[in-house]
């Protein structure tokens, strides 16, 4: 099978979807010659125009409000917000307008929106250009949050985010837009709200999104040489994000640790763990459950501070042989 | 000229307007309305004449003070009482209430209680009408409040740049709440505020429903010709206050009376008699059937069932639990 | 009976108090509702008065001391009572306190930590605690759980018949036969439109040659040899319940469809667990088939009463490898090659298999 970038696969969802249906359009700022921050639509424009590949002056909430009046008219818009931690600009309009159109109206019309943005630290693009924004939208409903963690789900997974007719944040990573991975050329699908088991295990389960899922394969390496069999869950889509399997393997290994970029307190690790507790899983416990979560701090500029101030693949493992070993609290 | 008919209609629509604010003030004080309302009063020329210079397949996009708007598009006075009682027949099913209305098959395409965030989503409409090639037009209503947030600047730079088929219809009705426009607009008029985008900025009286009709139609046609986005500011007052908890005490009693002098029904009704167009007979018969119909809306929604429990969750998604 | 006191319980919270100051001696007079001591409790300091007149014959807590709520701080000797009334008594008292402080400790040994899991097994399976000898938090690591599993009626069944089996004189010769099954199979779709694997199709062919063997058309129990009338071919199914071997009843008398019918309802009917004792009984040579697991070369075990059982392997370019396991009581070497020598003969020459299946 071919091997492309998880940039690229994003890049082929837009462009594959453009050329199926007329009514998706892409809007941002500098999406079109530029070929974006990321260099994710280059060459779009080309191929599609100006009309469906719109450069948008600095007008983020506005033209995210566009998008959804574009949407209530029958367009599929796909909106690109530059750096996730540009998504306060959104704010009003995807909580207030895109998230509650449907219910406030009694279901007469629906918001087929997509606004994709790269989050994440590790570029020494410091506080306000580094931010997990997982948990900024998670509590508000009516929204959808997808987080893809390599190539092949992120281009099912756009394709899947356009076509749903719900408001959709599509959160890439900055440091997975270069990794590589196998993507077929036929067309296919992710569907959204499908957790997935990326690698089976007995002794622990390892919960993680976007970033945190390629870290946890790593550390899954390490420590099955020490005889610790760790099962890698991604859930793909974090609300609604899909339970079963991830209470199903609890029970199987009767070990849970989340790991997660976004800063430890309120972030997405906190509910994962309480729908456990909650659920039939806790009786199958046979250690606390505990996450890892970037520290509670502004992403800092210096790039020794910047690695300590998320997880990192020692991290995970450490943390797993703890949880293990019964050294729970050190 | 105007057709006799057509301004026989947009006297009714007026009155029939104003009986319904009327009605849902006094609905509200017989505690049968959770939660508030924001009445127009005194605004219905606005609503009125623009949107009877529009054709039926135009969009238009309201805001918290939109019930004017809605029955002016040809809303349904049963389903909005309903809506206001929350009851499961009104517009919204009772999710939305006063604020919230909206009608998508008459294509108001909602009224937003976020002051602004409207004019984005308007400006999005007017993108797809030139992006899928159709003839329709968008009538954005915001008041002079919302021409102080950034939504209203970002969103008429779109609309210019890209040359969108809309028509920016600002309400001034001299007070964001208590903020009167003489402390929070610097210039004379908010219309002034179109060179800045370079597009046509019209001022107009807000109580006179033909000149306002007739601006809007100019606007209208230039959209509807390529001619790209017009500002309109209808300078108009509304006699009760911003909401039901407001109590007034930014403006004074001689200021109502005053701006009452210029009463858009009132006025209209004069003008009519004088032309001819209007007899006593007509209005008679006018007040009648608006006060059926306003009866047969009461009762409706009166008589209708609340949303079941059952259905709490329902509306969320697309594709989500309601059948 | 002596009268007693106890720390009393002077709030709905109270569970212990501090005797500050005994106001009487040991020895010492008392009269009904005289103050006989001071409490402190955490909210105020309280009067203990004497529920009977008598001696404050014993004093069990001193000054400063902490006691539960409920506990028995001194002894009154009644006027009617002796000395050694009393002394009895507290000794009885004493010891019901020692056995009290026993089932404080065994209480105090159950309230252990242990996580969710742990707790669940150690339920689950009655385990004894006291044999759980570690500090801290219990997890299922330190609960060694031996669990007796039943045997299910099949497995039973399975282990009884093997066993006997094994007792059973049986050699084994291994074959390669070159057919063209799937050829075969595809002609008998085609013609027929019926679809099958090769099992029906090796019973039928079996069950010709067993025609010409009469003595495979037998069964060996008990020491009796018993001419069966009808060739009934067994054939081994194995589910996820355990390993079945239903036989197919008078198979000389049928068709390739039939058979082909019976042995597919057999199947479903083992799967589904709806097998009943006569489908299960009888038979004079059962097929075992492993070929789809790709075993080179097996020798199954004797179906005890039959008299042969026959073992395929995988078929490869057209070659397939067969054995026969035989009751070398009944049947010798020299039959049983003959039987193969005549089986493989006919299963090798196309027309002739061809003329027999369809």
């Amino acid at each position: 099978m071919r091997v492309i970038t998880y940039k690229e696969a994003i890049r082929e969802a837009i462009r594959e979807k453009m050329i199926e249906d007329e009514r998706v359009f892409i809007i941002g700022e500098d999406i079109g010659v530029y070929g974006g921050a990321f260099g994710v639509t280059m060459g779009l424009i080309d191929e599609f125009g100006p009309k469906r590949v719109v450069d948008a002056p600095m007008s983020e909430a506005s033209f995210t409000g566009l998008a959804i009046g574009a949407s209530i008219l029958g367009l599929r818009p796909t909106v690109e917000i530059m750096f996730a931690d540009f998504l306060t600009f959104t704010a009003d309009q995807i909580i207030n307008q895109a998230a509650k159109l449907r219910f406030m109206t009694g279901g007469q019309v629906k918001i087929p929106l997509v606004v994709r943005s790269p989050q994440g630290s590790g570029t020494g693009a410091a506080s306000q250009h580094s931010q997990n924004t997982e948990a900024w939208f998670f509590n508000i409903p009516g929204l959808k949050i997808v987080v893809p963690s390599n190539p092949y789900d992120a281009k099912g997974l756009l394709k899947s985010s356009i076509e749903d007719n719900n408001p959709v944040i599509f959160l890439e990573h900055k440091l997975l837009y270069s990794l590589k991975g196998e993507v077929p050329e036929e067309d296919y699908r992710v569907p959204l709200s499908k957790t997935k088991i990326v690698k089976e295990g007995s002794d622990i389960t390892v919960v993680s999104t976007s970033i945190m899922v390629q870290r946890a394969i790593q550390a899954s390496e390490i420590l099955e040489r020490e005889g610790i069999s760790v099962e890698v869950i991604d859930p793909r889509t974090i609300k609604p994000m899909d339970m079963e399997p991830i209470i199903e393997s609890v029970k199987k290994t009767h070990r849970l640790l989340v790991v997660y970029e976004g800063c430890l307190t309120g972030g997405i690790g906190g509910e994962i763990v309480s729908r456990i507790v909650e659920s039939p899983a806790f009786l199958y416990l046979d250690a606390p459950i505990m996450r890892i979560g970037g520290k509670d701090i502004p992403i800092p500029y210096n790039r020794n501070l910047e690695k300590l101030s998320v997880p990192q693949v020692e991290d995970i493992v450490k943390k797993v042989r703890e949880i293990v070993s019964e050294d729970w609290y050190a | 000229m105007l057709d006799r008919k057509i301004k026989i209609e947009m006297l009714k629509r007026m009155m029939l307007i104003r009986a319904f604010e009327e009605k849902a003030e006094e609905l509200f004080m017989r505690n049968l309305v959770h939660g508030t309302m924001h009445l127009s009063v005194g605004e219905e020329a606005v609503a009125v004449g623009s949107i009877f210079a529009l054709d039926r397949e135009d969009y238009i996009t309201s805001t918290h003070r939109g019930h004017g708007h809605m029955i002016a598009k040809g809303g349904d006075i049963k389903k909005m009482f309903a809506e206001f009682l929350g009851k499961d027949t009104g517009y919204c099913h009772g999710r939305g209430g006063s604020m919230h209305i909206a009608d998508f098959s008459l294509n108001n395409i909602g009224a937003t209680g976020i002051v602004g965030a409207g004019i984005p989503i308007a400006t999005g409409a007017a993108f797809a009408i030139k992006y899928m090639r159709r003839k329709e037009i968008v009538l954005c209503f915001f008041g002079d409040g919302a021409a102080n947030e950034g939504t209203f600047y970002e969103s008429l730079n779109m609309a210019s740049i890209w040359n969108l088929p809309i028509i920016f219809m600002c309400e001034n009705n001299m007070y964001a709440m208590s903020s009167p426009v003489s402390k929070f607009i610097p210039t004379p008029n908010i219309s002034d505020r179109a060179k800045s985008f370079s597009i046509p900025g019209v001022t107009v009286d807000g109580m006179d429903v033909i000149a306002v009709y007739e601006v809007t139609k100019e606007a209208a046609d230039r959209a509807r010709n390529g001619g790209g986005p017009t500002l309109i500011e209808a300078k108009t007052y509304r006699y009760k206050g911003h909401s039901k908890s407001d109590k007034n005490v930014y403006r004074t009693k001689e200021e109502i009376e005053e701006w009452k002098k210029k009463d858009p029904i009132v006025n209209f009704i004069k003008k009519l008699k004088e032309l001819g167009d209007l007899d006593d007979k007509t209005l008679e018969s006018i007040k009648n059937d608006i006060e059926k119909t306003i009866e047969e809306g009461v009762n409706f929604a009166l008589n209708s069932k609340e949303p079941s429990p059952d259905t709490l969750m329902w509306y969320v998604y697309a594709n989500g639990d309601e059948k | 009976m002596p009268e007693v006191i106890v720390m009393p319980k002077f709030g709905m919270t109270m569970e212990k108090g501090v005797i500050s100051q005994w106001y009487k001696k040991e020895g010492e007079k008392v009269e009904k509702g005289e103050p006989v001591l001071e409490v402190l409790t955490d909210k105020a300091n309280m009067d203990v008065e004497s529920p009977k007149s008598g001696i404050l014959f014993k004093i069990f807590f001193n000054e400063g001391e902490e006691v539960e709520v409920g506990k028995v701080i001194a002894i009154l000797k009644l006027p009617s009572e002796s000395d050694e009334d009393v002394e009895r008594f507290i000794e009885k008292l004493q010891s019901r306190h020692v056995s009290e402080k026993e089932e404080v400790k065994k209480d105090i040994k159950t309230h252990i930590l242990a996580t969710p899991f742990a707790k669940r097994l150690i339920r689950e399976y009655d385990v004894n605690l006291e044999d759980i000898k570690k500090k801290g938090i219990i997890t299922s690591k330190d609960i060694n759980i031996e669990e007796e599993v039943s045997l299910s009626p099949i497995q039973r069944s399975m282990a009884e018949k093997m066993t006997e089996s094994a007792k059973i004189p049986q050699f084994v010769l291994y074959y390669q036969i070159k057919s063209r099954f799937i050829e075969l199979i595809n002609e008998l779709l085609k013609e027929k439109g019926v679809p099958s694997t090769i099992t029906p199709i090796l019973i039928k062919a079996l069950s010709i040659v067993i025609k010409e063997f009469p003595i495979f058309k037998s069964r060996f129990e008990n020491g009796k040899l018993i001419k069966l009338p009808h060739i009934d071919i067994g054939f081994a199914v194995g589910t996820d319940e355990g390993l079945f071997v239903p036989v197919i009843k008078r198979v000389d008398s049928m068709d390739i469809k039939e058979i082909i019918r019976t042995f597919r309802s057999l199947v479903e009917k083992a799967k589904n667990k709806k097998l009943s004792p006569s489908d299960l009984e009888g038979g004079c040579v059962t097929v075992s088939n492993l070929g789809m697991y790709e075993v080179e070369f097996f020798k199954p075990l004797l179906v005890p009463g039959q008299v042969a059982i026959f073992g395929v392997s995988r078929i490869r370019d057209g070659v397939m490898n067969m054995s026969i396991v035989c009751d070398h009581r009944i049947i010798d070497g020299k039959k049983a090659c003959e039987f193969m020598l005549r089986f493989k003969k006919m299963v090798e020459n196309y027309s002739d298999l061809r003329k027999i299946i369809l």
